[in-house]
């Protein structure tokens, strides 16, 4: 899997509202690095409501750390998802400890 | 024979671990670090007194035919209604008629077994067949008091009857003593108390033992008699101290629930007999005894009938199945103890139409929907034109009550954008078993509990509140049955 | 036997004001823009037109009720008008009053125009109006659109075994492609390319539609005059004709909502208003005969199930499709050409119109060759208004003479 790494703190917009990648970080885990990501969306005018999460999204195990860029000169890591409900559970646990205000945990 | 007929019981989702609420306020109030030991059960924000009754009292007369039922009763001090009679909302979540006898009892703690006394009076006076008695509280104490502490949410519900009784009533002796250690104004949200010591010395001390002795001397009996003895004392050494004075051997005095669950009010020594009738068998003499403005002191044998009761969910059941509320703020959003920016959108008005609920009375508080008596077809709400697209038959229904039937998960998601005080919303369709489908909030779970073709169970919740105007709004939510099988 | 509409009426003309937060703008200014721009289209004069249709939804902020609004904003010589409400089909409500008007031969030539100024409530988002009754209030869920749109998802892939991974990859291509329709569009609300990774990486709003999966609000106005072939061939003797091939509308009966038929993973009403459509137009094969497709993307899921309610794709199949290219600017049919509800905006009263203001453009070659679709003969618009289980589906098709 690929992981574009996007610019910390841009907007990046749809109609309905925007998000910002606020931190990207590495986890020791089972021996291996997660990379993970924390961001923050706020959706101040989509059709149907307003509202905004603070959520971490963990793209996965990092195979190789940008060891490319993309078109848009953007770093590019290869990264392997996190499966499996068990190891979810095990490291949503670690990451709420250490965020226990983000709610919202996702492994894309 | 007059006595109990069937049990429920009822103890909320959540629990709080009370160091949660003391990292957030001990340091106004050190000394509650003493308070702070065990867990309290507390009501999701779509519950409060009255939801937990109807749930605790459905667990008690499932499998029962209420349609002889002759009354019901409810005990609170934290019920949602002043003026609009509470125990008419219970009733009409369990699908009662509406020729019954319905009343609320509150004022002191031990009105939670002045109702149950006057059940037993109505059945053994021959004025009632069956009386259903749902008791349960959720008091609040201030931020970083001990009440907040000590307290904890719960309900419990009982079936009285002269048919098959499981628990016979043997007697019971009352007091009423203006004795005012814990009270609240008409006007005030939250408990205040007087000096803990005198509440231990003088009322539990004095007022517990005195109810004992009346009671046994009008019985007829000892106090080594009894094989369970309830009531309700947090205070744990004041409790050691009465055991030895009644006579009453440790192991035959039922665990008050304070580690796992808190003081629940009204409920308190009905929950703990709940609990107690769950573990008795045949020949058991329980001694029941509420505290709160006085005492009442009841006296029940188990009888053999007790094996022939269904299994209820009961409060063990409840204690089983909990999940970790570890945000304190998120409590006291729940218990709407803080102002709350819900947005411009959350200040818009959602008027309550009296005389459109009246219309719609039995499908909000009873789930209530129709079946073609042409097809066959089950629907919700209740139809004139049958929904089924090849039979549309006019006025050919029968009503029926659905919230018993359960269901099984159609669709489902998690909005964030919902307004809720509990984000993310949760909600999806429901297709109701026997027929009929609708869209549903799931309640007492998170996303990973949900799954096409999951089984539910409806529970009655609130469904919002109105802050303007002080109104508690009632439906059915769908809860994901623990463990159940997609 | 009813003989449809089919080729009884011409689009005269038509006018779209651009889409978006018009802070500045009032009602009264978007429907002036959007009425001038058409009368000119068509060629004729203010007091020509002899009824007129207006199409809103949200009638508390800024409109009002009834058709007065139009009347006193264009100062119509007390013409017939009649305000429609449909939902989201609101605005080819308004442009079906028109057509039956001048197919009945009521009136010579009629007007519609949609219009909806939505950002006049302090919070994003419609108005928080009981849109279901006061009922629905004291029963259902506190729900959003995204919230209910939502369960599509979670129905589809249990009815057809799609993997949500896979559904959420194809609901990534129909938002990515709607942007880069978006952003060639002057007047489109949005105009900005994003990329799969961006619009994969967006939370999600309601599991699982994400971020770029919803459409916003917007403020704006549509309208369209139109007329009878006769009249139209006078009035425009040497220029392209677009004519109506097919109006249908499609209510919900309840059983999406109370039986338990329904599989969830598509709508009903869709199904049948293209169905009944297809009949009225003469349209036996919809994939090969329809060149381009503007249809109510309010949710990428709703785009997706709609392929296969309006019988484009197979059963289940959809996704191939979408993730192929079937619906780029450059596939087989392309759709959301003007960038959709996502870019292009939705003011809700005024969508239906924009859509077929952008068939219509495109059937008449009025955009620059990038924007083009190539060779166009038949185009259909579709709007989907409420809930999945309770809504109101318009289809109209439109080609040239």
């Amino acid at each position: 899997m690929r992981h574009v790494h996007q610019r910390l703190d841009e907007e990046i917009r749809s109609i309905g509202g925007y998000y910002k990648v606020l931190e990207e970080e590495l986890l020791d885990f089972n021996g291996r690095k997660v990379l993970y990501v924390l961001k923050g969306a706020h959706v101040e005018t989509s059709c149907c409501g307003e509202g905004g999460v603070g959520y971490i999204s963990v793209p996965g195990y990092v195979s190789s750390w940008k060891s490319s860029t993309n078109e848009d000169g953007l770093a590019v890591s290869e990264v392997e998802r996190v499966r499996g409900k068990e190891v979810q559970r095990q490291l949503r646990g670690i990451l709420k400890k250490k965020y226990p205000y983000i709610d919202v945990i996702d492994f894309e | 024979m007059v006595g109990i007929r069937s049990y429920g019981g009822y103890i909320p989702h959540y629990r709080m671990n009370r160091m949660v609420i003391f990292g957030s306020m001990g340091w106004i109030n050190p000394a509650n670090m003493l308070n702070a030991q065990g867990e309290k059960a507390v009501a999701n924000f779509d519950e409060d007194s009255l939801t937990m009754a109807v749930a605790a009292a459905v667990d008690c007369v499932d499998g029962f035919d209420l349609s002889e039922l002759g009354g019901v009763y409810f005990a609170s001090t934290t019920a949602p209604y002043k003026e609009r009679l509470n125990a008419n909302l219970v009733a009409g979540a369990l699908g009662t008629e509406e020729t019954i006898r319905t009343a609320d009892f509150a004022g002191g703690l031990k009105a939670g077994t002045t109702a149950l006394l006057a059940a037993i009076d109505a059945v053994g006076a021959g004025n009632a067949n069956d009386v259903v008695v749902a008791a349960s509280d959720s008091r609040l104490g201030k931020m970083g008091s001990a009440q907040e502490l000590m307290f904890g949410d719960g309900g419990a519900a009982f079936l009285v009857g002269d048919q098959d009784v499981i628990a016979e009533f043997k007697g019971a002796y009352s007091t009423g003593h203006d004795f005012v250690d814990h009270f609240r104004g008409a006007e005030t949200k939250f408990d205040r108390q007087w000096e803990d010591r005198w509440i231990r010395d003088m009322g539990f001390g004095k007022f517990i033992p005195e109810a004992v002795a009346g009671l046994c001397e009008k019985c007829g009996v000892k106090a080594s008699d009894f094989d369970k003895v309830i009531y309700p004392c947090y205070y744990g050494r004041a409790r050691k101290n009465l055991n030895k004075k009644m006579g009453f051997e440790p192991d035959k005095v039922i665990d008050n629930l304070q580690a796992i669950v808190g003081d629940t009010g009204v409920a308190q020594s009905l929950v703990m007999l709940s609990k107690a009738l769950q573990e008795s068998k045949a020949g058991d003499k329980l001694l029941v005894i509420s505290y709160g403005s006085g005492c009442d002191a009841l006296y029940f044998e188990v009888t053999e009938n007790i094996k022939n009761l269904a299994p209820r969910i009961g409060i063990n059941g409840y204690l089983a199945r909990k999940a970790e509320l570890d945000s304190y703020t998120k409590y006291l959003a729940w218990r709407r103890m803080i102002p709350l920016e819900t947005g411009l959108r959350g200040e818009e008005d959602h008027w309550t139409r009296w005389s459109l609920v009246w219309r719609k009375d039995k499908m909000i508080l009873g789930m209530q929907g129709s079946r073609c008596k042409k097809c066959g077809t089950q629907q919700f709400p209740a139809q004139r034109v049958c929904v089924r697209p090849d039979c549309g038959a006019l006025d050919e229904m029968e009503l029926v009550y659905l919230s018993g039937m359960g269901g099984k998960i159609f669709t489902y998601t998690s909005d964030m954008l919902a307004a809720s005080i509990n984000p993310p919303a949760l909600y999806g369709t429901v297709d109701i078993n026997g027929g009929g489908r609708f869209v549903f909030d799931y309640t007492d779970c998170v996303l990973d509990d949900l799954a096409v073709g999951k089984p539910v169970d409806f529970s009655f919740r609130i469904k919002f509140y109105d802050k303007e105007r002080d109104i508690t709004n009632y439906f059915w939510k769908a809860v994901p049955v623990a463990g159940g099988v997609e | 036997m009813a003989e449809g509409i089919r080729d009884k009426v011409v689009i005269l003309g038509m006018g779209c004001t651009k889409f978006g937060e018009q802070w500045e703008a009032n009602s009264e200014d978007l429907a002036i823009e959007s009425f001038n721009e058409c009368l000119k289209d068509a060629k004729i004069e203010k007091k020509d037109v002899q009824a007129a249709w207006l199409g809103s939804h949200i009638d508390e902020v800024n409109i009002g009720k009834g058709g007065n609004f139009l009347g006193l904003t264009l100062h119509l010589p007390l013409i017939p008008i009649t305000r429609t409400e449909n939902f989201c089909a609101s605005g080819t409500e308004a442009f079906r009053g028109a057509a039956y008007g001048v197919a009945s031969g009521a009136y010579d030539i009629a007007l519609a125009l949609g219009v909806e100024k939505l950002k006049d409530t302090g919070y994003g988002g419609l108005p928080d109006s009981p849109a279901f009754g006061q009922m629905a209030t004291m029963v259902m869920p506190n729900a959003t659109a995204p919230g209910m749109f939502a369960q599509i998802a979670s129905a589809y892939s249990a009815e057809h075994g799609v993997s949500m991974e896979r559904i959420k990859e194809a609901m990534a291509h129909v938002s990515w492609k709607s942007h880069q329709n978006g952003l060639m569009n002057p007047r489109a609300h949005l105009r900005k390319a994003v990329t799969i990774e961006q619009i994969m990486g967006s939370p999600i709003i309601a599991y699982p539609l994400g971020l770029f999966d919803c459409c916003g609000v917007s403020d704006g106005s549509a309208a369209a005059i139109v007329t009878t072939p006769e009249i139209a061939r006078k009035i425009k003797p040497n220029e392209d004709l677009v004519k109506v091939k097919a109006l249908q509308i499609s209510v919900s009966s309840g059983e999406e909502q109370m039986y338990t038929d329904w599989d969830g993973a598509g709508m009903l009403t869709t199904k049948m208003a293209s169905k009944k459509a297809y009949e009225e137009a003469g349209i036996t094969n919809p994939r090969e005969e329809i060149s381009m497709m503007e249809v109510h993307d309010c949710f990428s899921i709703t785009e997706l199930a709609t392929m296969e309610d309006l019988g484009i794709s197979a059963p289940g199949k959809a996704t191939d499709d979408i993730l192929d290219g079937f619906f780029d600017l450059d596939g087989q049919l392309p759709c959301q050409t003007d960038g959709g509800l996502k870019c292009f905006g939705h003011p809700i009263g005024a969508s239906g119109l924009r859509m077929i203001y952008e068939m219509y453009s495109q059937l008449l070659r009025r955009w620059p060759e990038e924007r083009l679709v190539k060779d166009p003969h038949i185009a259909l618009t579709h709007n989907l208004g409420g809930v999945p289980n309770q809504n109101v589906c318009s289809i109209a098709i439109m080609g040239l003479d």
